[in-house]
């Protein structure tokens, strides 16, 4: 019984742990953790990827929970939305997100006071963002704000206070990846408008419309380029291929602008998520190949950068590939066993 | 009178006023169909993550390794972040 009701809980842990989100933050604490020295350093990655995981936990449970109605509008019947499709119930999620805050604190004992600090503002930022009375979610321009540096400064500081190398040009970094995720962030409602203008919640989209959002979007991604390119230690191939991306973005955040159909906006964004994953992997092999030699990083990076396009350009021409979102074997169990437990 | 915050731009709203249902537009094709299939971009992308990761575990970046990878696994999928 206790066996099944552990199992049951770690099914969901896997459901709300979305792969590209995971990506993202892990990226932001890898890069911290290179910046300062340690990018191969298992004994601090490791507990960097639990104060960033756990973190990422609250966040998301305590989103879900308060975005259910929008959710089950928005995306109905999504497995990544286990609350509003109704494989978890409210008190499941709750259990998750104090799982995740208790994990996400040990590690930050683990890592020094400095982590603890940031982990715990972290934590605030989430309950804030998300809970009523505050809601900051839903007050457009405010949440475009806020969810990226919950997102950005979090994992980056973990990672770079990990190391005990933070700087001045580290500050400077997180401005960068900031200010660049706004970019994307601002975005992330083209997919939900609908439900959003249903229900009133007013995001920047909804307040401002298309044209402005994506003039934002395309300012807040060329400063956060140019900070970050002007501050790193740069090389030829790090500027082209990270430069190159930026101007795909611009290239497809104009489309956007122009674009009639929900399922062209979906592409464009998808394509636009595609290419920011790519210029932090960029960014994150540039300080890996620190050392072994100019060509072979020259290599590297031009490579990346084409995979990365190459992605992005599918994905505009056709739009994503449909899949479930985990495997059916994963929702199954954890379905049938929440029936179970209803029927009783 | 409504805070400058919340009143909003003046002037008709692309998607609708709060509370009313937003019109669903047409369908329509994607626009970039010259050219090579989205199929075997995508293809060649996952050739050119296979050579890159093979070629940073030759180099002992196994971190690298596993981003590359994931990238790989997960750029074909919509995602909004």
């Amino acid at each position: 019984m206790i066996a099944r009701a552990v199992l049951q809980q770690s099914r969901l842990f896997v459901l709300l742990l979305r792969p590209a989100l995971v990506f993202l933050l892990l990226s932001f604490a890898l890069l911290g953790l290179s910046i300062g020295g340690h990018a191969q350093d298992l004994r601090l990655a490791v507990p960097v990827s639990v104060v960033v995981l756990g973190f990422l936990l609250v966040a998301v449970t305590l989103n879900d929970i308060a975005d259910r109605a929008v959710d089950r509008i928005n995306l109905p019947g999504k497995a990544s939305r286990p609350l509003a499709s109704g494989i978890a119930s409210q008190q499941d999620m709750t259990l998750i997100a104090i799982v995740g805050g208790i994990a996400s604190l040990a590690a930050a004992v683990w890592l020094g006071p400095p982590t603890v600090a940031v982990v715990l503002a972290g934590l605030l930022l989430a309950v804030t963002y998300s809970l009523e009375p505050f809601a900051l979610s839903r007050r457009g321009a405010v949440a475009s704000l806020l969810l990226p540096a919950g997102f950005v400064g979090v994992p980056f500081l973990t990672g770079i206070l990990a190391t005990h190398h933070l700087t001045g040009s580290g500050w400077a970094v997180l401005g960068g990846l900031y200010v660049g995720f706004i970019g994307r962030i601002v975005l992330k409602d083209f997919r939900d408008v609908v439900g959003d203008t249903l229900l009133g919640k007013r995001t920047f989209l909804v307040r401002h419309g298309r044209l402005v959002t994506c003039a934002v979007s395309a300012g807040c991604w060329t400063a956060g380029s140019v900070i970050l390119l002007v501050v790193l230690q740069r090389s030829v191939a790090l500027d082209v291929a990270y430069g190159v991306q930026a101007v795909f973005v611009l290239f497809f955040l104009r489309q956007l602008g122009r674009s009639q159909n929900p399922r062209h906006d979906e592409a464009f964004v998808s394509a636009i998520a595609i290419l920011g994953r790519g210029c932090v992997a960029v960014l994150l092999a540039h300080y890996a190949f620190v050392g072994k030699g100019a060509v072979l990083s020259m290599l590297f990076l031009a490579g990346l950068a084409a995979m990365s396009l190459l992605f992005a350009w599918a994905m505009a021409q056709s739009g994503p590939v449909s899949r479930t979102y985990v495997p059916a074997w994963l929702v199954g169990g954890v379905a049938v066993e929440r029936s179970e437990v209803s029927s009783r | 009178m409504p805070a400058e915050d919340d009143a909003g731009p003046t002037g008709p709203r692309p998607y609708g006023e709060p509370g009313q249902a937003a019109e669903a537009p047409p369908v329509a094709p994607f626009p970039y169909t010259a050219g090579t299939n989205a199929t075997a971009k995508r293809s060649t992308a996952r050739t050119v993550g296979i050579v890159l990761a093979t070629l940073a575990a030759v180099c002992g970046l196994f971190g690298i390794v596993l981003v590359i990878v994931v990238l790989t696994a997960i750029d074909s999928y919509g995602s909004n972040k």
